[in-house]
């Protein structure tokens, strides 16, 4: 009876997202189409792909096992979830503007038009991809870890992550970056209905509301509710006075510094509608955020769901529920990791043809769509065989170097909002960051003891402003930068098309 | 069925609802934006 009812859940979610995405092809085979959906997206379904993206699968099982072991320190997630949608509403207009006129589908390729360097476009688009790449490995565990609860395990993982495999790569082959919107539009009405009600009624259910909860974790330990600074750590782990302020920085900074974010804004039909899109996401994401964050702080009340491996200990805690509870917090977690792998292997394809490849050779619209798609092919599978190894200690190594994203913010935000900046600060800036942030990935736990608890990346990321600034200042402007300025602030367009609100 | 019934009746409504706007939402807006696309092109 139980397996009857997951399974019949995850069943009738799953034809839903095919029957939403197939309806929807391609209006016509060109990149354009392919690569940010035709530029024709509103405002209700960039919020959507925003909120997919953001929120992964892992974090039910990777945020859920810091707040148990940790504590309220896992509402960073929040506070630097607002950070990052306030730089992006900074850096959204601009760039959006600059995109249409000259037709800038990623990161790469605006600086190829900023600073005059292709081969800082193709640097940018390789790197980017390398240390994002192994999300998509934490994500096809996570779902394989899902499809394995909710069938009872009666799914094998590496079954479970081959059939999430073949469903979103199947979809982006489709219709690329297209489907992919359409799916996260879908899945971000999971998110905000049956996550927040999930959550809240299981905060009421099993603790008799959040204020009973709190009184209970407080009750087992008080540390779990004081944010660890010079004083407050975790069983004498102290990290330092900068250790929480140092996370919600970075992951401010770096949040839409990823390809998969940063390609949303090039999606949109118009400044307009990603201003909108800004007003109303953070409303959603914050809510979201604080009821499941304050439910995995809370879940710390409850030891004995740890069990051999605190990172279950959440989905351990709503199982007690019910099947109906199983398949939710198990479709929460699909959810998650097919949105964001969807997003992160179409804009990966993406970058690869639009950086790598476009620049080189001359190819037809159509041709660079066909080989998008071999690349999503090749890059999704790929991951999926990865996923069924045991890891090489490269891959969680790389794993540590997400600090690396962050590096490319100075390049973006000053290129934006400087005219002095030119290739050769671009190049040594980003280049001295990545290089820093490496040493301290490779020589330092997460946090650096010897400078009170911050991240090793925000000093590389000091020295890269630093570095940026100074050889800007010695050597000469890009020719052509003030007209890209007025482009980035006057260019504003009546697309010729249909918004899709 | 185990475990607590009504948070699980709560919650079969708050995903079907979740799928039901999705969908409902999501092929109309859709639809409509091709309709318009279709008769301009005509």
């Amino acid at each position: 009876m139980n397996l009857a009812i997951t399974l019949s859940m995850i069943a009738v979610y799953i034809a839903g997202l095919i029957y939403l995405v197939y309806r929807n092809p391609l209006p016509k085979q060109d990149f354009e189409e392919f690569a940010v959906g035709g530029r024709s997206f509103g405002w209700a379904f960039i919020t959507m792909t925003i909120i997919g993206t953001w929120y992964a699968g892992s974090m039910y099982v990777g945020w859920a096992q810091m707040g148990v072991e940790q504590g309220i320190v896992v509402t960073y997630v929040m506070f630097y979830t607002l950070g990052g949608l306030y730089i992006l509403y900074a850096i959204a207009a601009p760039l959006w503007k600059l995109g249409k006129k000259y037709g800038i589908k990623t990161m790469g390729h605006y600086f190829e038009l900023r600073y005059k360097s292709r081969s800082l476009r193709t640097f940018s688009g390789f790197v980017a991809l390398l240390i994002e790449f192994p999300w998509v490995v934490t994500e096809l565990l996570a779902a394989g870890y899902a499809m394995q609860a909710i069938s009872y395990g009666k799914i094998p993982f590496n079954l479970g992550m081959t059939i999430i495999a073949v469903i979103f790569i199947a979809y982006i082959v489709f219709a690329g970056m297209r489907a992919v919107i359409i799916a996260d539009f879908y899945q971000g009405w999971m998110y905000i209905i049956g996550g927040v009600v999930m959550f809240l009624a299981a905060g009421y259910a099993i603790f008799g509301g959040y204020r009973g909860m709190f009184m209970e974790v407080r009750n087992l330990n008080a540390e779990f509710l004081t944010v660890p600074g010079p004083a407050v750590g975790w069983g004498g782990d102290v990290p330092g006075a900068l250790f929480w302020p140092s996370l919600i920085l970075m992951g401010a900074i770096g949040a839409y510094m990823w390809p998969s974010l940063i390609a949303r804004i090039f999606a949109a039909s118009s400044t307009k509608e990603l201003k909108a899109s800004s007003r109303f996401t953070p409303l959603v994401a914050v809510g979201f955020t604080l009821v499941i964050t304050f439910f995995f702080v809370g879940a710390a009340a409850r030891p004995e769901f740890k069990g051999e491996d605190s990172a279950y200990a959440v989905v351990n805690l709503l199982s007690t529920l019910g099947p109906v509870a199983v398949a939710i917090i198990c479709i929460l977690i699909l959810n998650g990791s097919l949105s964001m792998m969807d997003s992160m292997v179409s804009t990966w394809s993406i970058v690869l043809v639009n950086d790598c490849i476009a620049p080189y050779t001359k190819v037809t619209s159509k041709g660079l769509t066909n080989i998008s798609r071999i690349s999503a092919l090749v890059i999704g599978f790929g991951g999926l065989i990865l996923s069924m190894q045991e890891l090489p200690t490269i891959i969680q190594m790389v794993t540590r170097m997400y600090q690396g994203i962050v590096q490319f913010f100075p390049a973006v935000i000053l290129g934006i909002f400087w005219k002095r900046g030119n290739k050769w600060s671009a190049w040594s800036a980003t280049v001295v960051g990545l290089v820093v942030t490496g040493i301290f990935a490779f020589t330092q736990p997460d946090f650096v003891p010897a400078l009170s608890g911050m991240q090793g990346g925000l000093v590389a990321l000091a020295a890269n402003f630093l570095v940026y600034v100074v050889v800007a200042l010695v050597t000469k402007p890009e020719p052509g930068v003030e007209q890209l300025f007025i482009d980035a602030k006057t260019a504003d367009v009546d697309l010729g098309q249909e918004l899709i609100r | 069925m185990q475990g607590n019934i009504g948070v699980q009746i709560i919650l079969l409504c708050a995903y079907a609802i979740a799928i039901i706007l999705a969908i409902t939402f999501g092929s109309r807006i859709l639809r409509k934006a091709k309709e318009k696309i279709d008769r301009r092109s005509e």
